[in-house]
């Protein structure tokens, strides 16, 4: 009898632990370094004097940029991830934001060069919310996908859609 | 029942003193107004510019001040400093990685109303509050040089049907001796309304802008003037436009197509995301918004301490009233709550007399508010106000209190006797 | 106040005579339960009001006294039939008595005030500050009566009057509170009034207090 009852409080202990410890990990952290291939090097982008010309200001010629994005990471395909980021929006629904650019720094869009594609997540919240500091940083979750090319619904590059955030404590 | 007693006896009480309670009733009604309207024009301000655009990746004009540029091409508030090159223009819009893109061009008027040229793929691509796509009540896109579309406030203020004609003003104020009357317009197609400031735009193709300014090369009116016949055989391309509009084709090279665009040598350009002018914008507005909500709060407050000075006033002239009371057998709590109910029900009557004001208000000020871009619908009450209410009478209990204690610890110490 | 017994009867109509100081003020508000005594008691109507809590006593004082006081009785936002039906609201009790005698409040109070000879509707149609005086002291007594409460209290009522209506107001007052069968506490410094009451206290013969003040007054 007394072996009995010990056991069954061993497994309410770890089925507690167990509940708790999936609770956590339902979304798994990542950083952005995560969202870039082992080995892929980002290079250098080519001026923005070639992007419309084809050809620098003195009228050197230069080849387009190619038409490769920068590479996803297959693996995180589908994956509950969690991860900071800046917000960039880009939809509103009745003054909430439904869709941004999650972005890892400040002044994305300022800064030059831009951040490569698989630095950028297009983010879809599942509930709109009410943006007070734009400038704030933020924790996103959602599920993560990474396409390698556009479709007719999904756009390629990394697009995390059931998405919340909340804000990022330090 | 005693309680429905007392109010009545405080009821009666602020009735006979017409005069007096009638300028503080008066004074809570119009703070409560207040109160409410800052709260409702900075909520749907806010609705009303987020509604404006939806689905635009990259928003570019001449380089100036972001929000600038959000205002003048999409709000139609302020104008542009410079223009932009046609054949920049074509240069980026022809770019693969561009899956739609739609130019404008700003500076004419009608009666109030601001003339835009654009091309009819502005009725395809333009999306505004929840993607929604423009849609036409009656007619269909400009065709012809001298077509227009016209917003749906455009036709209801000035009463245009299809087939009307109008004449265009040269610049963004309309006056007779700057008019293109040689060279008018006729509607061809009709809006519905958005609720944005599309309604209060009247859209024509560039080539009739192009059209309009044939014999403005100078600046001025030429003494040559080119009939419209004539002018329709000219070429009529632009040279310049205002703005452009940038839909792409994949999110991700919105940062690069931005940069490209900012650092295009040939011309000096501004690239934004709407979305992230509009924070911006809000930012800006942000810290007025909240000053605006503080002296909203200070204006209530300064009626209530006005309210506070007629009720403790009042009290030493009621001293024999209430020794009659007690008299009677009325009790000292119940003094505490004639005398505090007195406060309540000033913040109750200007409470309601205040958004009975609030809503006569809205109704006679709808044309006022969508010159602005603003659309306030009678049923723009929501939590945030009722808040304030509730705030405004817990606030008139604690301010009541005061008196009440007061003529609570007199009615105590006076028993019956007061010698007069 | 100082006082060692004091009785007075059901139904006795008792004369006060106090000059102001004599403690008359202090010997109403205890009567009436206002205040309580450091010692001693009170017994009205066979209970001793000085134990009972101070709402008990508020209640008490509803239900079974009626006050007039010397001047500004009324209450000035009210009307004339309102000021008199106050005294009602105050007490279920009394609501039933009057209820027993008329079909309503309004009707009891109407006529309450014909028997003070007051029943000309223009004047009950104005604000009480458009009556005179005297007419003024009988919407009181009105009030005072209504429902029929077994003590009336009246503290110098006729002091404000001039000598004709002095005597005219008494007599009414007097007359309903004998059709009632209250008794009257009649407290005031005019000796000329007090051969038609049962009973004469002079307060400074009772009130200890006020004999030590004047043997005080007369050393000095």
């Amino acid at each position: 009898m007394k072996n009995l009852r010990f056991i069954m409080m061993l497994l309410l202990f770890n089925s507690a632990f167990v509940f708790s410890g999936a609770q956590e990990s339902t979304y798994k952290e990542v950083s952005w370094d995560d969202l870039m291939p082992e080995g892929w090097m980002p290079s250098e982008p080519p001026s923005d004097a070639a992007f419309f010309e084809g050809e620098t200001l003195e009228g050197e010629a230069v080849s387009l940029p190619s038409t490769d994005m920068a590479p996803v990471v297959k693996s995180l395909d589908k994956q509950k991830l969690k991860m900071p980021g800046y917000i960039l929006p880009i939809k509103f629904s009745d003054e909430r934001l439904t869709e941004f650019l999650l972005v890892p720094y400040v002044g994305a869009c300022v800064h030059t060069p831009p951040p490569p594609e698989n630095q950028i997540v297009y983010v879809s919240l599942k509930k709109p919310m009410e943006m007070e500091d734009m400038w704030a940083p933020v924790w996103v979750s959602g599920v993560m996908n990474a396409k390698v090319s556009m479709t007719e619904l999904a756009t390629a590059g990394y697009h995390m859609t059931d998405a919340k955030s909340e804000p990022y404590e330090y | 029942m005693n309680i429905a007693l007392l109010f009545r006896l405080t009821f009666k009480s602020i009735l006979n003193r017409k005069f007096t309670s009638g300028l503080t009733l008066l004074s809570i009604c119009l703070s409560v107004f207040l109160l409410l309207s800052v709260e409702t024009v900075r909520k749907e301000a806010k609705h009303s510019f987020t509604n404006t655009i939806s689905g635009t990746d990259l928003l570019v004009g001449a380089r100036s001040g972001s929000v600038q540029l959000l205002l003048y091409s999409i709000f139609r508030i302020g104008n542009a400093t410079n223009n932009i090159g046609w054949d920049s223009y074509q240069k980026i819009a022809a770019h693969k990685s561009v899956a739609w893109s739609i130019p404008i061009s700003l500076g004419d008027s009608h009666k109030g109303f601001r003339v835009m040229g654009t091309t009819p793929g502005y009725f395809e691509h333009y999306r505004f509050a929840d993607d929604k796509p423009l849609v036409f009540a009656r007619g269909k896109p400009f065709k012809g040089v001298y077509d227009t579309v016209i917003g749906a406030d455009v036709a209801e203020e000035l009463g245009y049907r299809l087939g009307d004609e109008l004449t265009l003003a040269h610049g963004v104020y309309d006056t007779d001796f700057a008019r293109h009357d040689d060279k008018p317009f006729t509607s061809v197609g009709i809006l519905e309304r958005t609720g944005t400031p599309v309604d209060r735009t009247i859209h024509v193709s560039l080539q009739g802008i192009e059209a309009l300014h044939v014999d403005w090369k100078t600046g001025v009116r030429s003494r040559e003037t080119v009939g419209a016949e004539d002018a329709m055989d000219m070429n009529l391309e632009p040279a310049q436009i205002t703005a452009f509009m940038l839909g792409l084709h994949s999110k991700m090279d919105i940062f690069r197509v931005q940069r490209a665009i900012n650092n295009y040598k040939k011309e000096p350009m501004l690239a934004v995301l709407p979305g992230v002018a509009l924070g911006e914008l809000w930012q800006l507005i942000g810290v007025a918004e909240k000053a605006l909500l503080i002296i909203a709060v200070f204006v209530l407050l300064n009626s209530f301490v006005g309210l506070l000075t007629v009720i403790l006033t009042s009290l030493n002239e009621r001293r024999r009233e209430i020794a009659i009371l007690r008299s009677l057998g009325c009790r000292p709590n119940q003094i505490f709550i004639l005398l505090a109910s007195e406060s309540m029900l000033f913040a109750i009557l200007g409470c309601v007399l205040g958004v009975a004001l609030f809503f006569i208000s809205i109704m006679l000020s709808q044309a006022l508010m969508q010159q602005y871009g603003l659309h306030i619908p009678l049923s723009s009450f929501g939590s945030a106000q009722f808040i304030f209410l509730a705030a405004v009478l817990a606030a008139s209990f604690l301010i009541g209190s005061i008196p009440g204690y007061r003529a609570y610890k007199n009615s105590l110490a006076d028993g019956m006797s007061i010698k007069l | 106040m100082d006082i060692p017994e004091l009785a007075i009867s059901s139904g006795e109509r008792v004369f006060i005579k106090g000059e102001s100081g004599s403690g008359k003020t202090t010997l109403l508000g205890l009567i009436g339960g206002i205040n309580l005594p450091d010692q001693g008691h009170i017994e009205i109507l066979g209970k001793n009001i000085s134990q009972l809590k101070q709402s008990q006593r508020d209640r008490f004082r509803a239900d079974h006294i009626g006050f007039i006081f010397q001047l500004f009785n009324l209450i000035p936002y009210l009307s004339v039939i309102e000021n008199i039906t106050l005294a009602c609201k105050f007490s279920k009790q009394r609501t039933k008595r009057a209820l027993m005698k008329s079909a309503s409040l309004e009707e009891e109070a109407h006529r309450l005030l014909s028997h003070l000879q007051l029943d000309d509707n223009n004047l009950l149609s104005k604000p009480v500050s458009a009556l005179s005086v005297g007419q003024q002291q009988r919407v009181a007594a009105a009030r005072a009566l209504i429902g029929s409460p077994e003590l009336i209290i009246a503290d110098e009522p006729t002091s404000a009057l001039d000598a004709d209506t002095r005597e005219h107001f008494l007599q009414l007052l007097l007359r309903e509170c004998e059709h009632s069968g209250s008794t009257v506490l009649f407290v005031s410094h005019d000796s000329a009034l007090e051969n038609v009451f049962d009973r004469s206290i002079e307060l400074r013969d009772v009130n200890r207090a006020s004999m030590r003040d004047a043997e005080h007054e007369v050393r000095t």
